[in-house]
């Protein structure tokens, strides 16, 4: 590293507010593109400026790596890089600038924005354009903060965010037609249906990502209890001590995990990995954007930023050292390996052109994880990051190529399979190209990215002595190459499929898409040959080298983090024997491939058979390992069965009676309650009402009108009164003396 | 003759003839005469008690009471304003219904 003041020297310097903006911009964007809703596609070209204004602010952080210099980032107030959130818990939100933040910015901010250039040409005419692009640019502002953030709460924002869109835009296609469906309606396993709707992968991604995303939550909540902080640099510094009282606790291992948790969900690695194939019912710049080059990459990013944290405060640990934290790292290299081979198993047999991509995207992913995991395993970090950093790169480059390329076929094609296309060399000339470059590079054939970025996580690999975990994903390398060729075989070469010639007939002609789709995908295929070229060219010229740039990018990152701790100078040297070694399955993977589809020597069918243990593996891999059908039988018929027979015993036959005697007893005490009105209480009333009467009736009978009777009533009663007078004076004993 | 008891005895027994007179008889008229006559008795006791009770106390002690037979005089016109008010009744029920009798008169019956 240089010293501190050729450093400040050599600095290029931006204002912070440049970083802020690169995730403000598309927020902004999506609330003009909702804005103008009435305003025809004027909204859709909002989104897409917003997004190319963010992409220019990343760029500005590239600007210094470019030029070998230092980024540093000049606080402007009132923006600094860290602005106070919640106050009461003393939280700040702030963005990292840093070299390794700084190119994860600009490939998910230029891939974004080719998309979203590719989108204006391919959503036209769809009804919901305004929703599309208000969610699509809603989307690139939640990623850029998910890779902006310098802590774990804002991220976890960005990270539901990004889960919103991703259902949101899975299900675009609400209405559920049939051939908006991925898979092909009526295949079943283990009695399973095995096509979805739209909205139902949608709701699918979105409940299979918050199994991951629950466990990441309670993960950073239970190190916010340690640690009092959800900042990056804070727990880099042990604040609180949290290693050590997490160690004692014996929760070190399962917070690691539950955090990997979220990422196991995010980026589809086994055993959450089911939802990514089924989210391909989404428009092909969706799958591009969210399901290859960006929101999958999110789990990557988590365990960039998290691992590295556990690693270092363990390798500084007097008492506890890398030991107390390598089963968090064999876990997460070993899902890695395993997601990888698992996924591309499943791609081998695929004949739904975006799912196989999907599935390939889980298993490079798999290849990401793999490095990072390896990276906690060996001596130097720094080597593992920079490895699943290139990998993430160049993955998210030629893998959006692959399905910008597809959304063409797809629509050119009027067909998802890959077995109805054919042929299609002569018609998509520039797509052909496009495509062939990207699964070359996807492929890992020299000299392109992919091919440098694999070798890379694989040298990492072996580099950490982990070869078991080489071996795997050098196998996993060699199925790729396999399915990549098919894929390529199938759709372009040999002769047009029955179906292509019966919808040409009908007067759908197969050509070339317009250049606002084809361009962007051959910008993609572009960069993927100036990576691999930088990187030949680096073999020989040490400035050129890719993989030692990165891993500066990547020392210098964990250098901000870890001051204290020295990184080996890059090598970059290509260590033949893992390379040999790939190399070699590549090649047999690519000649079988060759041999099937690209030559056409021999027919897969016969070789696969109608029976036999080939014919029983061909069905376990088109089967998705059951995995899929298990997770349905477990977790959605299981609970529906239950819920069925708790409403069948308990609600009708339990709760239903319940209720029928409640109501018959209600009937019951409301009857009581009218006889008491009738009979007391009216009783009551009519019986004074009836007394009245009855007195009145008899006492109306004195009254004659007779006035001789009331003068003797009358007269009878005063000589009654003077009697009792006397009688009463009697009694007293006093006489009335009269004078 | 000169207690007041004897007095009184006379005026009870005008008063037992007026009762007499209206319990018996159903001519208006002489239902007139012996409310008239149960007046009378009144007056008398107003008369009789002013004569032989005098003040009890003070200056005038043991003269005759005046005030008995100041009543009198208003009782005496009432009476006259009484029976010429009863007269125009009985002259417009005669005029009504041909009779005085007042065991016909029973529309004022309750």
């Amino acid at each position: 590293m240089p010293s501190q003041e050729s450093l400040t020297d050599m600095a290029f310097e931006i204002p912070s507010y440049f970083v802020w903006l690169v995730f403000i911009l598309p927020y902004i964007g999506a609330l003009v593109t909702i804005a103008l809703r009435k305003a025809g596609r004027l909204g859709d070209y909002a989104a897409a400026l917003f997004s190319f204004l963010s992409a220019s602010f990343a760029f500005t952080m590239l600007l210094p790596l470019l030029e070998g210099q230092t980024l540093r980032v000049v606080s402007v107030p009132p923006l600094t890089t860290s602005v106070p959130w919640i106050s009461g818990l003393g939280l700040t939100v702030g963005v990292l600038a840093d070299p390794f933040t700084a190119i994860l910015a600009n490939v998910v901010a230029w891939v974004s924005f080719l998309i979203v250039f590719y989108s204006l040409e391919y959503m036209k005419g769809d009804d919901g354009h305004n929703r599309y692009f208000f969610f699509i640019a809603l989307f690139i502002g939640s990623m850029q903060l998910i890779v902006l953030s310098d802590n774990l709460l804002s991220l976890f924002v960005g990270w539901e965010m990004v889960g919103l869109c991703s259902y949101a835009l899975i299900g675009h296609y609400w209405k559920d037609e049939t051939k908006d469906w991925v898979g092909t309606p009526g295949e079943k396993a283990l009695g399973e249906e095995q096509a979805y709707s739209p909205s139902h992968a949608g709701m699918k991604a979105f409940v299979m990502t918050r199994v991951g995303d629950v466990a990441m939550l309670a993960g950073i909540l239970i190190l916010f209890y340690y640690s009092g902080t959800f900042n990056y640099y804070q727990l880099a510094n042990n604040q609180n001590s949290w290693f050590q009282h997490l160690n004692s606790a014996g929760l070190l291992f399962p917070v690691a995990l539950l955090i990997f948790g979220g990422a196991v969900g995010k980026s589809a690695q086994f055993p959450l990995h089911e939802w990514l194939p089924d989210a391909m019912a989404g428009p092909a710049p969706v799958s591009a954007l969210i399901h290859a080059a960006t929101m999958v990459k999110a789990g990557v990013v988590l365990v960039a930023r998290i691992a590295p944290i556990f690693y270092f405060i363990a390798l500084s640990s007097n008492s506890l050292g890398p030991g107390s934290v390598q089963p968090f790292f064999m876990t997460v290299a070993w899902i890695g390996a395993f997601t990888a081979i698992l996924a591309a198993s499943q791609a081998l047999v695929g004949f739904e052109l975006k799912k196989i991509l999907a599935y390939s995207t889980i298993s490079q992913i798999g290849y990401m994880m793999l490095a990072v995991g390896v990276a906690g395993l060996s001596f130097d970090f720094s080597q593992g990051l920079s490895s699943a950093l290139y990998h993430l790169t160049s993955h998210a480059i030629f893998k959006a190529c692959l399905f910008l390329a597809a959304g063409a076929l797809i629509h050119a094609s009027d067909s998802k399979y890959i077995n109805e296309m054919g042929g299609m060399r002569n018609k998509m000339k520039i797509t052909f190209a496009a495509f062939l470059i990207a699964v070359a590079s996807l492929s890992g054939i020299p000299p392109f990215s992919g091919f440098w970025s694999k070798d890379a996580v694989l040298g990492a690999a072996w580099g950490a002595g982990q070869y078991a975990l080489f071996a795997v994903g050098a196998l996993t390398a060699g199925l790729t190459a396999f399915y990549s060729f098919r894929m390529l075989g199938l759709v372009f070469l040999g002769d047009r499929s029955k179906r292509l010639e019966q919808v040409e007939s009908q007067g759908h002609l197969i050509h070339e898409p317009s250049p606002i789709m084809w361009v962007p995908y051959s910008i993609l295929a572009g960069m993927t040959v100036i990576i691999g070229l930088t990187a030949l060219a680096g073999e020989v010229v040490p400035a050129l080298n890719v993989e030692a740039g990165l891993q500066s990018a990547a020392s210098s990152y964990l250098g901000t983090f870890f001051p204290a701790q020295t990184f080996t100078a890059p090598s970059g040297a290509l260590d033949l024997a893992p390379s040999a070694l790939t190399g070699l399955f590549v090649a047999l993977g690519f000649l079988a491939a060759s041999v099937f589809y690209v030559l056409r020597r021999m027919s897969p069918t016969r070789f696969v058979g109608q029976t036999g243990p080939m014919h029983a593996l061909y069905t376990f891999l088109e089967k998705r390992w059951y995995i899929n059908a298990l997770y349905y039988k477990v977790f959605v018929d299981a609970p529906l069965a239950a819920s069925k027979w708790l409403s069948d015993t308990f609600d009708y036959r339990g709760l239903f009676r319940v209720n029928d005697a409640a109501s018959v007893l209600g009937v019951f005490v409301s009857s009581a309650g009218n006889w008491v009105d009738v009979n007391i209480v009216d009783g009551t009333a009519n019986g004074f009402s009836a007394a009245g009467q009855a007195l009145s009736r008899a006492v109306r009978k004195i009254q004659t009108g007779i006035v001789e009777q009331y003068i003797q009533v009358f007269a009878l009663g005063m000589i009654l009164l003077i009697v009792l007078l006397l009688i009463a004076l009697w009694q007293s004993g006093q006489g009335v003396v009269l004078p | 003759m000169n207690s007041l008891a004897d007095f009184v005895i006379v005026s009870a027994m005008l008063f037992g003839i007026g009762i007499y007179g209206l319990v018996t008889k159903r001519n208006a008229l002489r239902l007139l005469f012996a409310v008239e006559i149960m007046i009378n008795a009144a007056n008398l006791n107003f008369i009789a008690f002013g004569q032989y009770l005098p003040f009890a106390t003070g200056a005038q002690a043991s003269a005759p009471n005046a005030l008995g037979q100041t009543f009198v005089l208003f009782s005496i016109a009432l009476a006259a304003a009484e029976a010429a008010v009863i007269l125009a009744i009985v002259v417009v029920a005669y005029r009504l219904h041909h009779d005085v009798d007042v065991s016909e008169l029973k529309s004022l019956e309750g």
